[in-house]
């Protein structure tokens, strides 16, 4: 059984005349690692709503299609029902905050205490999360006293000890320093190689290019493109749709014209890619050279 | 405008040690980066320039003003903020209100707060939705709004904490535009950041932080080759600078375009000592 299943998802806002998700339909096996890219505004946090049962129950608004989790029909099931079984990390983490808790300890106690973890068990789980996120020093803080990169860690950790088997992080990084947003991805890395199922919607296209199983590219609340990151990381149809390409993979495609990377090649998406083929090309001009030196 | 900061300590009062021992001279129209993991103090140092927060000791001035002599309604006439989040920052009902919120308050007659808003809505692709409630953006569209409002006092200081974090590609484009106009009005331009690739291709100076110190300042055409262990400050090269260096080159280029130069020309084609055809 799939862990996410969408079939035919079309969704539109209270209020709005157009839909934020069209049509979209797509299936997760359990254990993968997807990531979904867009412009802002292209249904990346729609869908992230949608994928933890939020849309529509909490959002209400137009829907046809249906979202499936592990089995589970979110018109059919509250979001209540869902806690426990998908995380969702919000981009902006003083709205995920409880806003009820003195300190970073008990705000990662406060999600198991909602879904009822007994609480000799409640220890071990929330000292894990802090380690895995780093906050373990800052236990005793107030979640209100930390920066924007060690809240957003702290939202982090509080989905992190619930140990959804789904997981759905939206701009997860947005507020992390560059060494935090790669531990977050490794944390992540991690998780699917237990089994579970992550969606991770974002702009950091170095790390999704490295970390990422697939990549699911949306445009105007349609899926555009979804593929193997290094089919549609470097597609023309990412910097047409306001996603942009990695500087590697912009490298090569302004190098085609000045000689510096055949056509024919395809368009690196990684430092490593991206080097080889350069190198490739240094060896080839070198060839020219000494061709050009030594005529017979 | 000079800024000039001296020696300040600041700890708050859960007694987290923030700033210790800043020393800094940023000249008028520099633009600057100030990059360092989270926590480093980036924040709460940009905070003690329009007079958010208060040095426990030390000074700070802004041109010929002692920020500790101004309240932060004072120094907003000279520095102009933009906080990371953008629902820290903004309250009113429509962009347009927000927007010219600081030029109201800086007491400018409406005929020029109208060009100021129209300007600074301009540069950020904001002009369609000038009515809208801020909240009814995403929170891409809030971060512009923040950063119109910003660019809307006509401050000769301006300072953006994050300005790129959570925008996409074409809207980051268009906070390379925002600086580049400013730069080329001569403002001063102070931007903390984790986005290495913006900080190279956009920014002329880096200072680093840790713990509350200042560990490296230096160019960032240079910054990056000096900062030889850079992952130690958790902090990335540049992409095209890690391709450069994956390629065998020591000297750094900051862009794409300066990349495609050097790779087009022999020197990049023959690093470790090889000869060139023009040697033979």
């Amino acid at each position: 059984m799939a862990a996410i299943d969408i079939s035919g998802l079309t969704y539109t806002y209270p209020g709005s005349l157009v839909p934020a998700l069209r049509n979209i339909s797509f299936a997760v096996e359990p254990g993968q690692l997807v990531a979904v890219v867009g412009a802002n505004g292209a249904g990346k946090s729609s869908l992230c709503l949608a994928l933890a049962g939020l849309i529509p129950a909490l959002y209400h608004g137009q829907i046809q299609g249906s979202v499936t989790l592990n089995g589970m029909d979110t018109r059919l099931h509250s979001p209540g029902e869902f806690a426990g079984r998908v995380g969702l990390v919000l981009q902006n983490p003083t709205n995920q905050l409880s806003g009820m808790r003195y300190t970073v300890y008990e705000e990662v106690a406060f999600g198991l205490e909602n879904i009822g973890i007994p609480r000799q068990e409640m220890p071990p789980r929330i000292e894990h999360a802090l380690a895995l996120v780093g906050l373990t020093d800052l236990r005793d803080r107030s979640p209100y006293t930390l920066s924007g990169g060690q809240q957003q860690r702290l939202a982090l950790a509080s989905i992190l000890a619930m140990e959804p088997p789904i997981l759905i992080l939206d701009e997860p990084t947005a507020m992390l320093d560059p060494q935090g947003s790669q531990n977050l991805f490794e944390i992540v890395q991690k998780l699917v190689h237990t089994g579970t199922t992550v969606i991770i919607a974002g702009h950091q296209l170095e790390w999704i290019s490295r970390y990422a199983d697939r990549v699911i590219a949306l445009a105007q609340g349609e899926v555009i493109l979804d593929d193997t990151p290094a089919k549609v990381m470097a597609s023309p149809l990412l910097t047409q749709s306001g996603i942009g390409w990695l500087r590697y993979t912009l490298a090569a495609h302004q190098a085609i014209a000045r000689g510096l990377w055949p056509a024919s090649r395809p368009l690196p998406v990684t430092v490593e890619q991206a080097g080889e083929g350069f190198r490739q090309t240094n060896q080839r001009i070198e060839g020219q050279e000494q061709t050009d030196a030594d005529p017979d | 405008m000079l800024i000039q900061i001296d020696q300040i300590h600041f700890a708050y009062p859960s007694g987290v040690k923030a700033l210790d021992g800043i020393s800094l001279t940023i000249q008028p129209g520099e633009t600057v980066a100030l990059v360092g993991e989270n926590g480093s103090g980036k924040t709460t140092l940009a905070r003690h320039l329009n007079a958010l927060l208060r040095p426990q000791s030390g000074r700070v001035s802004v041109g010929d003003w002692q920020v500790s002599e101004k309240s932060p309604a004072q120094m907003a006439r000279r520095v102009a903020y933009t906080f990371q989040n953008p629902d820290e920052q903004l309250f009113c009902q429509k962009v347009w209100d927000e927007v010219a919120f600081g030029p109201q308050n800086l007491g400018y007659p409406p005929t020029q707060v109208q060009s100021m808003v129209e300007e600074a809505l301009k540069v950020m692709e904001l002009s369609d939705v000038s009515l809208y409630n801020p909240r009814d953006l995403g929170y891409s569209g809030r971060k512009r709004v923040a950063l119109s409002s910003a660019l809307a006092m006509q401050t000769p200081v301006l300072i953006l904490d994050e300005p790129t974090a959570g925008l996409d590609a074409n809207e980051q484009e268009l906070v390379s535009q925002m600086i580049s106009i400013l730069h080329q009005q001569g403002k001063t331009i102070l931007v903390i950041s984790h986005d290495m690739d913006f900080v190279a291709e956009n920014l002329d100076r880096v200072i680093l932080m840790q713990q509350g110190q200042i560990v490296l300042d230096a160019p960032a055409q240079s910054f990056f080759s000096r900062a030889k262990s850079i992952e130690t400050y958790r902090l990335n090269l540049p992409q095209i600078t890690r391709l450069n260096r994956y390629l065998g080159n020591s000297h750094d280029v900051l862009n794409v375009e300066q990349f495609l130069i050097a790779l087009s020309s022999t020197h990049i084609l023959t690093n470790s000592g090889r000869s060139t055809s023009g040697d033979k």
